[in-house]
């Protein structure tokens, strides 16, 4: 029996991992062969989910050495003899203290070194973006860095939980200080603005942190789902996932930080001119100084803090560091679901490729097999995110209503009208890009349903009417909490709902307008 | 190295066989053990319906499947083994500590509570099996109820009186859709008494022909749940009732207009009543009494209704348990048939349950969706005191999360049904069969859930709209509301003053 033969009878098990070990040697290709029956038998893929994916390597690896120590030994027996030897095997599951060090690094250098497929995963086109993330207190989790998912540990004693911690006890106080403020003063739908945005920025720290600990094992599995599709006959679209992900990152962030820069210009400037403004009134020279622009547009937080320069700087900071929070939840999302749709794009470039031929029905079993896995994939993913989303699109609900509702209003300075324009087609773009990336999972996912309708009598079999029936009858998509699915209808919807609130809460807001511009040094 | 492969194949075929057949003699074992005695009986105490009789046929093509698995051998009806309902105060015993995980037991004591507040009057909530129970007119639970439902129809009529001598607006009618609303659900609730019973049998017969629990942790979780369900909504509504208490006792000694306290609350408590009556102690006290009972029922309808979805839900959660065991694996047609045959049987015990209670459903979401759009119509008065202020925003907060959790409970029934098809797209090629196929179809095309009298079916999707519809409503209720102070002296003195007249014989 040959070495590939080996392999194509497990590689439905698709173990990536354990096939390294198996390029090794013809002897210990029979030890893998037995660790997959005992592994695969009673719930298939269900124990590759549950079971980190480093662990087995290490295991398996180990036992074959083990193993491999003695082959005349193993030679000199019988069959069933070697079956009953080794004890160890059926105790796979268990974690092996006895485990060397050294084997690790060992096995890392294996893994870049066998694999034969391309190294388009998921994980190594988001790291940058998420290492970037860590820097602003999101997604504290270790090894992000790391091309291999099996690197990524989640520790409460790491520098990076530290720093998330740091910063939402920042952000906690600018958010109580805002609090107060506005009890004091009486909260109403237009200055309820501030606190919405610490607020929203505080849970999307919360559900990061939360998601943290899971995001290891989620990206463990995610690797293994993928491995299916970084080689033959699954072929790399023109561009490639990390060029995609990192491209629309990019735009998003420097538009994001163009729109913090606008906005701290526009800040900047209001307080310059009011200052020049005023100051001759009340027979004062202008106090154009940064402790005095602090004071002026951050007073609420001094209510409970001292009024210093090092406070103000840290304002500052906070403040921008929210901006990039408030912009990175849509980001992390946009990510997300490019990753799964380049997946299924992948299925459907496949199965369009099968148009007009004759196909033996294992192809369809295989596709079949591959579609699912997939969709598993995004119910887990699914699972861990919808919180998120579900935080963004309130999120996003509130803010382009909110802006929508000042259009109308008189601005004193020119700089204003150019930030609040700028920002309010930032957001309705990025929302726009979010949501439209999102509903691509479900577009994608239906893509193959027009070749698969073509199929001549001949070639059709069950499988694809398996297929066709799973790809209609699901909804292939992201949610928020299963509330509703991020579709091309929902963001159709969804403009709709912003229509429908935006010309009744403008009527309300017609005696606030009449009023024109306050006093500007009342 | 081919014998070697061989005989892996067959090491694993040996391990699969000895699996199922330690699971086979376990099945034998629980089925014989606890349920068989039970079926035959129950079946032959109650009329057969014709319903009754189609689902009994399905119940017998499954068993047929079923004893493909496990040959079942009959225990002999002992006469032992029907115990009598227990006596008033009884010691307890072992017996009343075990746990079969059965429905009927899970929500016994929670009815009884509930019938001391006359809801849902049927005899032996607490007994061991459902067959126990019935329903009479002339039972004293029945009386209790029948006189509670006289006596709140009186009321809510003197409040229509009430409301209707006042210039009508939105938020004036909510004292009289309160009270039509318990007296709706009272009403629904003595009729869904008459066939709880059958309910119940029903329901029973069901859960032994599910698979079976593993262990006695997993029997206790619906039970645990419910109890949890019960005693949170109503610990949280006995909050809220205390603080509306508290706000009442509070004004009634600010603004008083006479030096009796107990008078001045009652005369705030139960305010309809005297504005027909003349001021009697009595009566005010049985006002307050039938408020607080009202009090109760209007939390309790949704806690219900919450209870069985949880219910139903977990019968779901049984089949898609065991279902989940076998993805990926290959089995024959048998299987998924008897699997199918379970699912279809949760199914139908779903629709006659939604049938059973979608009326007490409707009334509770409407409930719902009034008093949080009058809620937060209110949250633009201004209050006048931190008392006021608690109260309004604790109760504004409780309603918000009952009705979520409402929702959200029932729409749980949806998931949870729709969750086999996960296994069933798994399904390796070579056992896909015809059974498959339908069972596949079936759940894709049916939508499973509960209902308000086939109006809409309790999803996901419905807690969505129903948030959209209850922010347009706001919008533009708000345009047309006026704040007020709502607990000022004057709009009570001004009851006052009528009460004196009254007094005065004008």
């Amino acid at each position: 029996m040959s070495q590939s033969n080996c392999i194509d009878r497990f590689s439905k098990k698709s173990n990536l991992s354990l096939r390294n070990v198996v390029n090794k040697s013809a002897g210990k290709t029979l030890i893998v062969e037995e660790v997959n029956y005992v592994r695969g038998s009673p719930n298939g893929e269900n124990n590759d989910y549950a079971l980190p994916n480093y662990d087995r390597n290490g295991d398996s690896a180990d036992e074959s050495n083990n193993f491999a120590e003695s082959p005349s030994k193993r030679k000199s027996q019988t069959p069933i003899e070697n079956m009953n030897l080794n004890e160890s095997f059926f105790s796979i599951y268990k974690p092996n203290k006895n485990y060397p060090v050294e084997r690790q690094s060992q096995m890392e250098e294996e893994d870049v070194v066998d694999n034969n497929s391309t190294d388009d995963t998921f994980q190594k086109a988001v790291s940058p973006i998420l290492f970037l993330g860590q820097c602003f207190a999101i997604l504290p989790v270790r090894g992000i860095r790391r091309s291999n998912p099996k690197h990524l540990r989640f520790s409460l004693k790491s520098i990076q939980v530290l720093i998330t911690l740091f910063f939402m006890c920042c952000n906690l106080i600018l958010t109580l200080t805002t609090l107060k403020h506005l009890l004091k003063i009486g909260i109403n739908a237009k200055n309820f603005v501030g606190l919405a945005f610490f607020g929203c920025v505080q849970c999307s720290c919360v559900l990061f942190a939360l998601l943290a600990p899971h995001w290891p094992r989620l990206m463990r599995y995610w690797y293994r789902i993928e491995s299916i599709f970084t080689q033959k006959p699954y072929e790399m679209p023109k561009r490639n996932l990390a060029f995609r992900i990192r491209l629309a990152a990019t735009v998003i962030i420097l538009m994001s930080v163009a729109e913090h820069g606008l906005y701290l210009a526009s800040a900047v400037f209001s307080f310059k001119r009011t200052q020049e403004t005023c100051a001759p009134l009340i027979n004062a020279t202008a106090d154009i100084s940064f402790n005095n622009y602090i004071l002026k547009n951050y007073d609420y937080v001094f209510q409970i803090l001292p009024h210093n320069m090092f406070i103000g700087v840290f304002i500052l900071i906070v403040n921008g560091l929210c901006t990039f929070i408030w912009n990175y939840m849509d980001m992390f999302i946009m990510m997300i679901s490019k990753g799964i749709a380049y997946r299924f794009e992948q299925i459907t470039t496949r199965i369009n490729k099968l148009a007009n031929k004759e196909v033996p029905e294992t192809v369809f079993i295989e596709i079949r097999e591959h579609y699912v896995k997939l969709c598993e994939l995004l119910d887990c993913v699914d699972e861990d995110l919808s919180g998120i989303i579900l935080l963004s699109c309130i999120n996003n609900l509130y803010f382009v209503c909110y802006q929508l509702l000042n259009v109308f209003n008189k601005l004193r300075w020119p700089i204003n009208y150019i930030y609040f324009w700028y920002s309010l087609l930032y957001l309705i773009g990025r929302t726009a890009f979010a949501f439209l990336s999102a509903a691509s999972i479900n577009d994608e996912s239906k893509g193959g349903l027009a070749v698969l309708r073509r199929v001549s009598s001949r070639t059709w079999c069950v499988e694809v009417e398996r297929l066709i029936f799973q790809m209609t009858t699901q909804t292939v998509a992201l949610s928020g909490k299963k509330f509703y699915f991020l579709t091309r209808r929902l963001l159709f919807g969804m403009a709709g709902t912003i229509v429908t609130y935006e010309l009744v809460l403008l009527q309300f807001d017609a005696p606030n307008r009449a009023k024109g511009l306050p006093d500007l040094c009342g | 190295m081919k014998l070697l492969n061989n005989f892996n194949t067959k090491l694993a075929k040996y391990r699969k066989n000895a699996k199922k057949f330690s699971k086979n003699i376990s099945t034998n074992v629980g089925t014989s053990l606890t349920t068989s005695h039970n079926d035959g009986l129950a079946s032959m105490k109650l009329p057969v319906t014709r319903p009754q009789a189609l689902r009994m046929q399905i119940i017998s093509d499954s068993d047929h499947y079923h004893s493909y698995f496990t040959s079942r051998t009959d225990v002999p009806n002992n006469e032992e083994y029907l115990e009598k309902p227990t006596k008033f105060l009884q010691k307890a015993t072992k017996d009343n500590f075990m746990y079969e995980g059965h429905f009927h037991e899970a929500v016994g004591k929670i009815l009884l509570i509930a019938q001391c507040f006359a809801m849902m009057p049927v005899r032996g909530v607490t007994s061991s099996h459902p067959r126990y129970l019935s329903f009479s007119w002339t039972h004293i639970r029945t009386i209790y109820c029948l006189i509670f439902i006289t006596c709140s129809a009186v009321d809510s009529i003197i409040a229509v009186y009430k409301v209707l001598n006042a210039p009508i607006t939105f938020n004036n009618i909510e004292p009289m859709i309160f009270r039509i609303a318990i007296l709706i659900v009272c009403v629904s609730a003595l009729n869904l008494a008459r066939k709880w019973p059958e309910l119940m049998v029903q329901w029973h017969s069901l859960e032994q022909q599910l698979p079976e629990y593993s262990s006695q942790k997993e029997k206790r979780r619906m039970a645990d749940k419910i109890r949890m369900v019960f005693f949170v909504g109503m610990i949280l509504s006995l909050a809220e009732h205390l603080l509306s208490v508290t706000q009442a006792i509070y004004f009634a000694a600010r603004c008083g207009a006479t030096d009796d306290p107990v008078k001045n609350f009652l005369l705030i408590a139960s305010d309809h009543l005297f504005y027909i009556f003349p001021y009697s102690y009595l009566l005010g006290w049985y006002g307050k009494l039938l408020n607080v009972m009202s009090t109760f029922i209007w939390n309790y309808m949704d806690v219900f209704v919450m209870i069985m979805s949880i219910g139903l839900t977990y019968m779901f959660k049984r089949v898609n348990e065991n279902l989940e065991k076998f993805k990926n694996k290959q089995m024959p047609a048998v299987f998924w048939a008897e699997r199918r045959v379970q699912y279809r049987n949760v199914c139908i015990l779903c629709e006659k349950v939604d049938n059973a209670i979608s009326m007490i459903t409707m009334v509770s979401f409407s409930n719902n969706l009034y008093f949080i759009c009058v809620q937060l119509l209110k949250s633009r008065n201004n209050m006048s005191s931190a008392v006021s202020m608690v109260y309004f925003y604790f109760s504004l907060v409780f309603l918000f999360l009952r009705s979520l959790a409402v929702s959200l409970y029932s729409a749980a029934i949806y998931d949870e049904s729709r969750k086999p098809l996960r296994v069933l797209r798994s399904v390796p090629k070579e056992s896909w069969c015809l059974e498959v196929k339908r069972f596949a179809t079936e759940i894709s095309s049916d939508l499973v859930a509960l209902s308000g009298m086939k109006f809409f079916h309790l999803t996901r999707k419905l807690v969505l709209s129903v948030a959209g519809t209850i922010v347009t409503y706001e919008l533009v209720l708000i345009q047309f509301y006026e704040p007020t102070d709502l607990w000022d002296c004057k709009s009570l003195l001004k009851n006052f003053k009528h009460q004196k007249l009254l007094a005065s014989g004008k």
